[in-house]
């Protein structure tokens, strides 16, 4: 009932209702209390009343007998029955007389004041009711009687009596009519009363209400102040205060409230911080460089002015993070965030003099990407596109400057992909692509570059976006083809193998470089779909296979244990080696040093599952990346893959030959096999022969051939007909 | 004609008040001098208020029909003993009186007026006396009161004392008045008593206070007097000869000639057309002419008038 009513209203409906209760209660006692003692008062009135009537009567019917008693003094003596009539008539008419007897001296009736004297002579025994005496009362059957009797004299000598009765009855009537008057008049005086006591209560009850209301007032006055206050808390009114001037539990509400209210807007403003402010490196985040950007692009469509949106992204920086733990990471994209702030600002780049640029705001929008914006201030044609340019050089000098770690000193480099508002786009959306085909294309080229979007970046876009979708239907249409390249056991030149290696023939078109399509897959989420693809069409090639030679042949097959669903691709390698393609001959898988980056323990354990499946694994394109040492103790290898380009350059350089000779001794010493991959010349081989390399592969022996060709190849490759080099054109095995 | 006599009325009963304004008690009577020209009317009276006021209308009617004779006004005069009336009408200050037979009696025998005609009162021109007993007395005749007592109204009264004292009398009897009808009277008289009014008279028989009582007929036929329930344990045992109830007579101080004028007007007033003035008049419901019966009557009583009683 009092749920929805202002706290004003609720008090003074229960304040109200109090005081009516109250007063109610009290009238209505009061009323009671006075009913009572009316009722008292009526009864004791009429005892009263009656006792009093009793006594009039007595007194009156006495000297009534006594004034009888005087006029018929002379009737008595002289028998004057008329005259004695005449006066008694007088009495009865005048008295509510129930009876009246002369008696004579004798005793005797001489008169009863009828006409005929009926009783006449008779003796007063006989006509006085019993117990009928002077002043007295007597109790007859239906009422009481008053007897009042009085001697008749004549010169001091009784000559007769005189008795008048009178019944209580008249006296009944009488007090009945005073006690009705009475009552009568009580009821007026109740009726004045309740009236009185009606306004009074009314009275009260007005009174009651307004000092409810005054005390609702004063009570609910600081209520409803602090209630304004969180209102405008509310609403953010900074100025909103919780101020009570009282020392009482309000004035301490108040100054709870107001030390609430400061803690919470403290709070919202750390939170605000942290909402649109990296944690990491205290420059803005991504959501405040959507809201920024989107409303500098408001206020230059606007003003129709123009700015660049830099796209930075840090190169190698993965690898810091992977090589060096996320500590080192995060304290580069801290220092890469100081040295970006210090970019900021107007300044006036000297190249040409002319450019005077405002590097207005940096965010970072990702793990190791960031974005920038330039304006160009005083140049009316922001299309000058050497103001950016000098601009975003700066920026990449001043990151590559080494920075010092705590294990010493890295320098890490940054791409940089512009775009142009409102040339290359008018939303954030179409600027961060735009920036982001820019930045790939900067990526592309060695060492730190920035590129300014061109419309060239969206038709490779275009291209690549076709291409993927091409290959996820040669996928499902299952028009990719695998060949075999061989690999031979170095000493014996016997062919102990083949990789297995993906193509994508296309009819009537130039065919897809594995690098590039490897590429779009890896880019789109398809490789575990192509190594899926892979492991049916293995099985269904060599299940072609039936000669016994080839059934024993060892097969290399490359699984990026990073990029695909694990559990299902191994299942199905699982399933394979037990009673599919694979059984029964040696397997090896490739893992390239990318898969092995994260050092993620999934990783590790599929690599012990296939380890327990009879596989061996091993380390492929040993010596690009970062080649840590590390991986080889970490992971357990049988085997790795010397990189093409240390094999290329082996005949070239002596600074080559060490070092793969070193790279074979540690395998040797690590008990690892190793296998050369890329081997195009004798010369080559010969180095790796000398080296005690384990295994070749490489055109100087075959390009990866269709499973129909395996066995010719093979044969001739063990005839040594394979020596030379072969004319027909044929795709470089890349790695996979 | 009528209308101016009664309006002429009003004016003279004014005058005939203001007349006896003095000396109209009983304690002083007026003896009021019969001025030239007012026609006097009296009677003996103890009730002097109310009988000035039943006689004043018709001294003014008869002064009115004796106009021609220089009568102007009327007048009333009221005797407080008949002795004091034969006085008045001896000086010849009284020109009418109105009385009862025995009055009458002594006016015309030692006043010298004569009796001009008999008044009907309530339609009764005459009554009679009758003496009654218990009726459980066994008492029959008069005769047999000898040596008990009779009561009587009072001395003034003429059917009520004067009467049946003379019916026994004229029975033979002797009478002897006693102080209390408790009192025994010698074994050969009659006692009497007075009662002082005709209920007492029948109370005191009824109540064997007395043996005997004696009222008139029209007292014994009134329930006031007489109650009924009280009648019937009562005998009359012997009745008078009836006697006048009221008589008119003329002063010598009136003409003959007036005196006939005077007879003759109210023995021409109408019981219904002059009803007023009759019923003002003692309660005169008409007259009657003098015959014989009534001359035997009053030659009755005179004789035996006691001399001035």
């Amino acid at each position: 009932m009092f749920g929805a009513a202002p706290l004003r209203r609720q008090y003074m409906l229960a304040g109200g209702l109090l005081s009516l209760v109250i007063t109610v209660a009290f009238a209505a006692f009061y009323l009671t209390e006075l009913r009572q003692l009316n009722r008292q008062f009526e009864a004791v009135s009429q005892a009263g009343a009656e006792r009093a009537g009793m006594r009039a009567m007595e007194r009156n019917i006495s000297v009534l007998a006594a004034s009888l008693s005087e006029s018929l003094t002379v009737p008595l003596y002289r028998l004057d029955f008329d005259a004695a009539l005449e006066t008694l008539e007088a009495v009865r008419r005048g008295h509510d007389v129930e009876f009246v007897y002369v008696l004579d001296a004798d005793g005797r009736v001489f008169h009863d004041g009828t006409v005929t004297v009926e009783t006449f002579g008779e003796p007063a025994q006989a006509v006085l009711p019993a117990g009928c005496d002077t002043g007295s009362w007597t109790a007859l059957a239906a009422s009481r009687l008053f007897c009042a009797g009085h001697a008749i004299t004549v010169g001091g000598q009784v000559v007769g009596q005189v008795y008048v009765g009178v019944a209580d009855t008249s006296v009944a009537s009488d007090v009945q009519f005073a006690a009705r008057q009475g009552r009568e008049a009580l009821e007026q005086s109740w009726r004045q009363q309740v009236i009185r006591l009606g306004l009074v209560f009314l009275a009260g009850v007005l009174l009651t209400l307004w000092l409810t209301r005054r005390l609702v007032a004063v009570l609910v006055r600081p209520i409803e102040t602090l209630v304004e206050a969180a209102r405008g808390v509310t609403r953010g009114d900074a100025g909103s205060q919780f101020e009570l001037d009282r020392s009482d539990e309000f004035g301490e509400l108040a100054r709870t409230l107001q030390a609430m209210t400061t803690s919470l807007r403290a709070g919202q403003q750390a939170l605000e911080r942290s909402a649109n402010e990296d944690a990491l490196t205290r420059i803005p985040n991504r959501q405040c460089f959507e809201r920024e950007v989107g409303e500098l692009i408001k206020q230059c469509s606007h003003a129709q002015r123009s700015f660049a949106l830099l796209y930075l992204d840090l190169d190698k920086f993965k690898e810091i993070n992977d090589g060096f733990g996320h500590g080192a990471g995060d304290v580069v994209l801290r220092t890469v965030a100081d040295r970006l702030n210090t970019c900021l600002g107007p300044l006036t780049l000297g190249d040409c003099g002319q450019c005077s640029v405002d590097v207005k705001q940096v965010f970072r929008i990702g793990g190791d990407e960031f974005v920038l914006t330039v304006e160009v201030t005083d140049a009316s044609d922001t299309q000058t596109n050497p103001c950016i340019a000098a601009s975003a050089q700066r920026i990449i000098d001043r990151l590559t400057a080494p920075m010092g770690l705590e294990t010493g000193q890295q320098e890490i480099g940054a791409s940089i992909g512009v775009a142009m508002f409102p040339r290359d786009g008018r939303t954030i959306q179409d600027l961060m692509r735009c920036a982001d085909m820019a930045m790939y294309v900067a990526k592309a080229q060695p060492n730190g570059a920035y590129s300014f979007y061109d419309e060239a970046f969206a038709r490779e876009a275009d291209r690549r976006m076709r291409l993927r979708r091409e290959l996820d239907l040669a996928l499902r249409s299952d028009a990719l083809a695998l060949v075999y390249q061989p690999i031979l056991d170095a000493r014996s030149r016997r062919v102990i193998g083949c990789e297995v290696l993906s193509r994508w023939p296309r009819p009537d078109q130039e065919p897809v470089p594995p690098g590039v399509f490897v590429g779009i897959a890896s880019s789109y989420h398809l490789i575990h779909g192509l190594t899926g693809w892979m492991l049916g069409r293995v099985d269904r090639d060599l299940a072609r296979m039936t000669r016994r030679r080839l059934k024993r042949l060892g097969m290399s097959l490359n699984i990026p244990l990073a990029e695909v669903d694990l559990e299902d691709t191994l299942t199905q390698v699982e399933s394979l080696r037990r009673k599919g393609a694979l059984a029964n001959r040696r397997v090896v898988i490739e893992v390239t040093e990318s898969a092995l980056l994260q050092d993620s323990a999934e990783v590790k354990e599929a690599m012990h599952r296939l380890r327990d499946a009879g596989c061996e694994i091993w380390l492929d394109d040993f010596g690009t990346g970062y080649s840590a040492l590390s991986y080889l103790h970490r992971f357990q290898f049988d085997g790795i893959k010397i990189d093409r380009q240390f094999v290329r350059d082996l005949a070239l350089t002596s600074a080559a030959r060490k070092l793969v000779r070193a790279i074979i001794q540690m395998a040797k010493a690590l008990d690892f096999r190793t296998v050369a991959e890329g081997v195009e010349t004798d010369a080559q081989r010969r180095i790796l022969v000398e080296y005690g390399c384990d295994y070749l592969q490489g055109f100087l022996f075959s390009p990866g051939v269709s499973p129909q060709d395996l066995p010719r190849v093979i044969a001739e490759i063990e005839r040594g007909d394979a020596e030379l080099p072969r004319t027909e054109s044929v795709m470089r095995a890349s790695s996979l | 004609m009528l209308t101016v006599a009664h309006r002429c009325m009003g004016v003279l009963l004014l005058a005939a008040s203001l007349l006896f304004v003095g000396p109209q008690t009983h304690a002083a009577p007026s003896v009021q001098a019969p001025e030239a020209k007012r026609f006097v009317i009296a009677r003996v009276s103890q009730n002097p208020g109310k009988h000035l006021n039943q006689l004043a209308p018709m001294a003014e009617y008869l002064a009115g029909v004796l106009a021609d004779e220089g009568f102007v006004a009327g007048g009333v005069v009221l005797a407080q003993t008949t002795d004091e009336l034969v006085a008045l009408v001896a000086a010849g200050r009284v020109h009418w009186v109105t009385e009862t037979a025995y009055t009458a009696s002594l006016l015309v025998e030692q006043a010298g007026m004569t009796i001009r005609a008999l008044k009907l009162k309530n339609g009764v021109a005459s009554y009679q006396s009758r003496v009654f007993v218990r009726r459980d007395a066994g008492i029959e005749t008069l005769q047999d009161l000898a040596g008990r007592v009779v009561a009587f109204e009072e001395p003034d009264s003429f059917s009520g004392y004067f009467m049946p004292s003379l019916m026994l009398q004229d029975d033979g009897l002797s009478l002897a008045e006693l102080r209390s009808p408790r009192s025994a009277p010698p074994a050969d008289h009659v006692g009497y008593v007075f009662a002082r009014s005709e209920l007492n008279v029948t109370q005191w028989v009824h109540k064997g206070l007395v043996q005997a009582g004696a009222l008139n007929n029209l007292d014994w036929n009134n329930p006031k007097r007489m109650p009924l329930a009280m009648r019937e344990s009562l005998v009359v045992i012997a009745e008078s000869r009836p006697f006048p109830r009221a008589l008119e007579l003329a002063s010598p101080a009136l003409s003959e000639t007036a005196a006939a004028r005077v007879t003759e007007a109210l023995l021409q007033l109408d019981a219904s057309r002059d009803a007023r003035l009759l019923r003002a008049y003692e309660k005169a419901s008409g007259f009657l002419p003098v015959d014989q019966e009534l001359l035997q009557t009053m030659e009755y009583l005179r004789a035996r008038l006691p001399g001035g009683r």
